[in-house]
């Protein structure tokens, strides 16, 4: 009876294993907010600190809108998401901080020079991190545009075989 | 048919030409040792293929595009439509009209599908080193394109226009000698640029330029 049991595990652990061994890790790229089709939301469901220094705009296109922040004016967002990573699109190459409930860090440019507008990014946890609540604040001294806030998180994606 | 499949159409139809002139059934003598009597009006028209016109004069554009998920490097090479209305002044001037199409870029990215079309409207002038007649176009020049060019910048369906000043000297290769119909191949640079054609920043247009005109000297 025992040796049953032992080898009914046995099967189990190793129909486990290879479940485990048919997961791919794939970074999954989910855009949390573009500032795109917010209709008459004010500032697409942003909370600002200071609300007469948050607006929406244009950014490069017409077409295309982000969030203007005031110098020391944050937004905030509710989210459901799990992340490792967040980036930004902002005109402002430095002094952006990310929070992520309430746990600030500091965005950095992924390139260098001076360009109309920056892709922003952070590592806010290896293996992700569940977030409830995501903020943004414009610490550079200038007006800044946000815009396109995406999330990086590594998926288990499970195999075709 | 696409219109890309129709301007590859008349383009072959043009390298066609080239390489098989019709043959002359009026020879007009040139301006050696004659006078020169042949002031008329010649019609262009074909295709230009364009290399590097979105963002040779800078990086604004790429920058952008970039951030924003786009190919960096877009409309690395398009053909567009032609049209010219020229008149031969004198054995070594041709004035004339110009006009063009240019669907220059068509890509998708995070901001959504984009396109960037120009048209031109404005003047050319074509200067011949050996001197000419409308009908003897084996010669060789350099031409002087300049006028307006409307841009249209679309994402996600919405459009951006501007308009913007351009000019394109080019070296020029008549074909076909003797004939009523021609070719003309032309190597040449356009420079052009929208201020702010990215809200903040330039929308810098032009670059290498290769040109294959169907000349008809009625």
């Amino acid at each position: 009876m025992t040796q049953r049991w032992i080898s009914c595990a046995l099967a189990l652990g190793t129909l486990l294993i290879a479940a485990g061994c048919d997961c791919q890790l794939e970074d999954v790229d989910t855009v949390i907010e573009d500032f795109e089709s917010c209709g008459n939301i004010p500032l697409c469901g942003w909370t600002a600190t200071d609300p007469s220094g948050a607006r929406l705009t244009t950014t490069f296109h017409p077409s295309e809108h982000g969030l203007e922040l005031q110098p020391g004016v944050a937004a905030t967002f509710p989210t459901s998401i799990r992340t490792e990573e967040i980036h930004v699109v902002s005109d402002c190459r430095t002094g952006i901080i990310l929070h992520l409930d309430g746990r600030p860090f500091r965005m950095v440019a992924t390139s260098q020079g001076s360009q109309p507008f920056y892709r922003l990014a952070v590592v806010v946890s290896r293996g992700g991190d569940d977030v409830g609540s995501l903020g943004i604040e414009n610490m550079s001294g200038r007006t800044c545009v946000i815009d396109d806030v995406r999330s990086i998180d590594d998926v288990c994606l499970e195999d075709d075989l | 048919m696409t219109l890309k499949t129709a301007l590859s159409t008349v383009l072959l139809v043009a390298v066609a030409l080239a390489a098989f002139p019709a043959q002359s059934q009026e020879v007009v003598a040139g301006p050696q040792g004659r006078s020169w009597d042949d002031r008329g009006v010649i019609i262009a028209f074909g295709m230009e293929g364009v290399w590097g016109t979105v963002h040779p004069h800078g990086y604004d554009l790429k920058d952008t595009l970039e951030v924003y998920d786009f190919d960096p490097y877009p409309g690395l090479f398009n053909l567009n439509v032609v049209a010219e209305v020229l008149f031969a002044v004198n054995p070594h001037v041709e004035l004339g009209v110009h006009g063009a199409y240019n669907g220059l870029l068509d890509m998708d990215g995070a901001a959504g599908p984009a396109s960037l079309t120009t048209q031109e409207i404005g003047g050319v002038a074509r200067l011949l080193l050996g001197g000419s007649s409308r009908r003897a176009h084996g010669e060789v020049g350099f031409r002087f394109e300049g006028g307006v060019m409307l841009v249209d910048f679309e994402v996600d369906g919405i459009s951006d226009n501007h308009t913007t000043g351009f000019v394109r000297p080019a070296l020029t290769l008549g074909g076909g000698g003797g004939s009523d119909v021609g070719t003309e191949l032309s190597f040449g640079w356009t420079f052009a640029q929208v201020d702010r054609g990215l809200g903040r920043a330039a929308l810098p247009l032009g670059g290498l330029d290769l040109t294959l005109l169907i000349r008809i000297a009625p």
